[in-house]
C-alpha cells in the first residue's frame, strides 16, 4: 500500500472551554472516497474545515501528500505557516460548501474561472476553456453566462463543484453539500459526485445521505462527540453495524 | 414674474452661486467617497492600531453638528493656518468641513456593507487558495460597493444640502446669493422656493444617477 | 502659534452655554414628539388604498428629503410672513424641524408596519376584528416595538440639527458659541468647549437610550 494522500494525526481542537477533538486521526488514500457520518455536533464539518485550515486547531498535524500543512514546529514552538503558504495549500484542495457560496456578482463561468485566473494565474482564454469543460461535465453547458440568482439550488451546487474541481485539487472536500437543497434537486448533485468518484477523484464527503454513502464510498467514518467511533467499509458500517451506537444513529435513516 | 426677472437680471451672481454650491458639494462628495471607502476598509479589516484612530475620528465627527464642524474649520483651522502664513478662505474651509463629515459617513457605510457580506464568500475565496487582497478586490469589494449605493446616495444628498450652511460663514453659494437678492428688494418666499427647487433638481439628478448605477451593477443574492 | 488659552472665558459664560444646551434639547424633544405624531398619521396614509393620499405622502417625503433644512427654516420664518403667516422664531423652527422629523418617521413607521408578518393581520381578520381594531391592537403595538431604536436614535440627530436654529438668532448652543467668539475673540476655547458639549451630550443620550431599550426588552 502506498502512502496516504491525506494524513490527519492526533488532532486537538477546543471551542472555548469545550474540547472537541482530543487526538483525532484519519488516513485517506489517493482515489479513495471517504464518507464521514454522525449526529450534528459530532465535529464532522469542523474536521473537514481543519483540512483546508478554514478552522485552526491547537494540537496534532495534517499532512497532504507527505508534507505538513497549516502549522509547523519552528525551534520547538508550534506556529502557523505563512499566509502565502496556507493559501497555496488551500489551492491544492477543493471545497464545496453546504450553502454553495457562489460569487453572486459573477456568472457561472466566471465563478469557475476566478480561481484559475487569480490563483493559478491562467490567462482568461485558458481558464475559460477549462471552466467550460467542467461546467459541461456537471451538465450546465447552457448556463455559462447565467448568474447564480437565476439558477436552481441544484444547479448552483453543481457550479460550486465545477469551481472546486476545475482547480485540479489533490482532494475534494464536500461539506453536507445536499443538506440545503430541496429533495428533488438532491439527485442531480449526487449524480455528479458519483461520476467524479467513478473517475477516481479522492474525496471526503461529510453527508447525511446514507444510501449514497453506502453506494459510493470506499470507507465510511462514524463520528460522535468529536471522536471517530468507527471506521469501516460501507458493508461493515451500514450492514453489520458492529459499533454499539451505530445502530441507534442509523435507525434514523433508511439506508 | 418678479422672481424670474430678478434671477435673470442677476444671472451672473446666480451662476457663481450655483458654481460655488456645486463645486463645494461635489468636491466634498468626491473626497468623502474616495477617502471614506478606504477608511471604511481599514476600519473593517485593519488591525487595532490603524483602525482605532479612524474609529475615534468617526465617533467624534458624528457627535458634532455639521454646522459646528464648519465653524471649527473656518475659525480654528483658519486661525491655526494663519500663523503659518496660509489664509484659509471661507469656501476652502467649507469644503474641508463638508469633506470631514462626508468621510466619517462613508467610512461607516463602508464598514456596514463589508460586515453584512456573508462569511461564506470569504470562505469560498480562501478555499480556492486566494490570498486576502485578492479576495478583497475580486469577491468582497464589488459586492460591498453595490450594497453601499443607497446609503451613499443619502450622504451625497446631505452634503449638497450642507453647502447651504456655508452661507453662514460668508461663502457666496446659492443661499447667500438668494439672501443678497432678497435684500435688494426681492420676495423672500418666492426666492427661497426657487432655490429650493434648484437643490431639489440637483439632488434628484444624483438619485437618478445612483439608481441607474445600481441597476447596472445590481446582482441578486441567490 | 501664539495663542494664550483662557478657559476662564468659558467659565464666565457657563450659564449662557448651559442655557443654550437646555434650549437645544428642548427644541429637539418637541420636534421629535410632534414629528412622531405627524409620522404616525403619514405612515398609515402612505399605505392607504387611496392613491391620492399615497402620492401626497411621496411628495411630502421627497420635498423634505431633497430641500436643505436651512432653506425650509428661512421659508417658514422669513418667507411665510409675506403671505400673512407669522411665527415666533422658536415656533417656526420647531414646526420646520417637526415636519422634517415627520417625513423621517413616515419611512421608519412604514417599514415597521411592513415588518409585521401579514399572517398576524390575517389572524385578526379571521377572528372578525375590524380594520381599526386590528390597527390598534395588532399593528400599532408591534410597530412600536420595531421602531423604538430608530426613533430614539433620531433624537440625537435632531439634537444636532438644532444648531441651525442659530441662523435665525435662537439662543441655543451654537448661537452661544458664536456670541462668545464675537464678544471675546476666544475662538479656540469657545468652539472646543461647544464641540465637546455636543459630543458629550450625544453620547450621554445614546447611553441613556440604550439603557432604556434594554430595560424595555427585559420587561417583555
Amino acid at each position: 500500500m502506498n502512502k496516504p494522500i491525506l494524513e490527519i494525526r492526533n488532532l486537538e481542537k477546543s471551542f472555548g472551554p469545550h474540547k472537541l477533538f482530543d487526538g483525532v486521526s484519519l488516513d485517506v488514500f489517493a482515489g479513495e472516497v471517504v464518507s464521514i457520518i454522525g449526529p450534528s455536533g459530532s465535529g464532522k464539518t469542523t474536521l473537514l474545515r481543519c483540512v483546508n485550515l478554514l478552522e485552526g486547531y491547537e494540537g496534532g498535524s495534517i499532512f497532504l501528500d507527505g508534507v505538513e500543512i497549516g502549522y509547523s514546529t519552528v525551534r520547538g514552538k508550534r506556529r502557523s505557516q505563512s499566509e502565502a503558504d496556507i493559501a497555496s495549500q488551500r489551492a491544492t484542495t477543493g471545497m464545496v460548501f453546504q450553502s454553495f457560496n457562489l460569487f453572486p456578482h459573477k456568472t457561472a463561468l466566471h465563478n469557475v474561472t476566478l480561481g484559475l485566473q487569480k490563483v493559478q494565474k491562467l490567462k482568461i482564454e485558458e481558464a475559460s476553456e477549462i471552466g467550460k469543460k467542467w461546467l459541461d461535465r456537471v451538465g450546465l453547458s447552457e448556463k455559462f453566462d447565467s448568474f447564480p440568482a437565476h439558477l436552481s439550488g441544484g444547479q448552483q451546487q453543481r457550479v460550486a463543484i465545477a469551481r472546486a474541481i476545475a482547480m485540479g485539487p489533490k482532494i475534494m472536500l464536500f461539506d453536507e453539500v445536499t443538506s440545503a437543497l430541496d429533495p428533488e434537486l438532491v439527485g442531480e448533485v449526487l449524480a455528479v459526485i458519483k461520476q467524479l468518484a467513478l473517475e477516481g477523484a479522492t474525496m471526503i464527503l461529510v453527508t447525511h445521505e446514507m444510501r449514497f454513502a453506502n453506494e459510493v464510498s470506499d470507507k465510511v467514518v462514524f463520528m460522535e462527540n468529536g471522536s471517530i467511533e468507527a471506521v469501516g467499509t460501507p458493508h461493515e458500517i451500514f450492514g453489520e453495524r458492529k459499533h454499539p451506537r451505530l445502530e441507534g444513529f442509523l435507525s434514523n435513516f433508511v439506508v | 414674474m418678479n422672481v424670474i426677472e430678478s434671477l435673470i437680471n442677476s444671472r451672473d451672481d446666480v451662476f457663481s452661486g450655483i458654481v460655488s454650491t456645486v463645486s463645494a458639494g461635489f468636491g466634498a462628495i468626491f473626497i468623502a467617497t474616495i477617502v471614506g471607502i478606504v477608511a471604511g476598509m481599514v476600519l473593517t479589516y485593519g488591525n487595532a492600531l490603524v483602525a482605532w484612530p479612524i474609529r475615534a475620528y468617526v465617533d467624534i465627527v458624528r457627535g458634532i453638528p455639521g454646522l459646528v464642524v464648519i465653524f471649527i474649520s473656518y475659525y480654528l483651522l483658519g486661525f491655526a493656518l494663519q500663523s503659518l502664513g496660509i489664509t484659509l478662505d471661507a469656501w476652502a474651509a467649507g469644503l474641508i468641513a463638508l469633506s470631514i463629515v462626508g468621510i466619517a459617513d462613508v467610512a461607516e457605510i463602508t464598514r456596514g456593507a463589508f460586515q453584512a457580506l456573508p462569511r461564506g464568500q470569504t470562505d469560498a475565496g480562501k478555499a480556492a487558495g486566494m490570498k486576502f487582497p485578492t479576495i478583497l478586490s475580486s469577491v468582497l469589494l464589488p459586492q460591498a460597493l453595490v450594497q453601499m449605493i443607497p446609503p451613499w446616495t443619502n450622504t451625497a444628498t446631505e452634503l449638497i444640502k450642507g453647502t447651504t450652511l456655508l452661507s453662514l460663514i460668508g461663502v457666496t453659494e446659492l443661499l447667500l446669493t438668494a439672501n443678497q437678492l432678497i435684500a435688494r428688494g426681492g420676495n423672500a418666499l418666492y426666492f427661497f422656493i426657487a432655490i429650493g427647487l434648484m437643490f431639489f433638481t440637483i439632488n434628484t439628478l444624483i438619485q437618478l444617477a445612483a439608481r441607474a448605477a445600481e441597476r447596472k451593477f445590481h446582482y441578486q443574492i441567490a | 502659534m501664539n495663542y494664550n488659552f483662557d478657559f476662564n472665558v468659558i467659565l464666565r459664560n457657563i450659564d449662557g452655554l448651559l442655557g443654550g444646551l437646555g434650549l437645544a434639547l428642548l427644541l429637539a424633544v418637541f420636534s421629535l414628539s410632534i414629528g412622531v405624531i405627524i409620522g404616525l398619521f403619514a405612515a398609515f396614509a402612505a399605505i392607504s388604498r387611496k392613491p391620492q393620499l399615497r402620492a401626497l405622502m411621496i411628495a411630502y417625503t421627497t420635498v423634505v428629503r431633497n430641500t436643505p433644512l436651512l432653506i425650509l427654516i428661512y421659508i417658514s420664518y422669513f418667507g411665510l410672513p409675506l403671505i400673512g403667516i407669522t411665527f415666533d422664531r422658536e415656533v417656526a423652527f420647531v414646526i420646520t424641524l417637526s415636519l422634517c422629523a415627520g417625513a423621517y418617521m413616515l419611512d421608519v413607521f412604514r417599514a415597521g408596519l411592513q415588518a409585521i408578518p401579514p399572517g398576524l393581520i390575517e389572524a385578526g381578520q379571521a377572528l372578525g376584528l375590524r380594520r381599526s381594531q386590528i390597527r390598534m391592537t395588532i399593528q400599532l403595538p408591534m410597530m412600536i416595538r420595531n421602531v423604538l431604536p430608530s426613533v430614539s436614535n433620531y433624537l440625537i440627530s435632531l439634537f444636532k440639527d438644532t444648531s441651525l436654529a442659530s441662523a435665525i438668532a435662537i439662543p441655543e448652543l451654537t448661537y452661544q458659541a458664536n456670541k462668545i467668539t464675537t464678544e471675546t475673540f476666544r475662538v479656540f476655547e469657545a468652539w472646543i468647549t461647544v464641540g465637546l458639549i455636543y459630543l458629550g451630550t450625544c453620547y450621554l443620550l445614546a447611553f441613556v437610550l440604550r439603557r432604556i431599550e434594554r430595560k424595555l426588552a427585559i420587561a417583555r
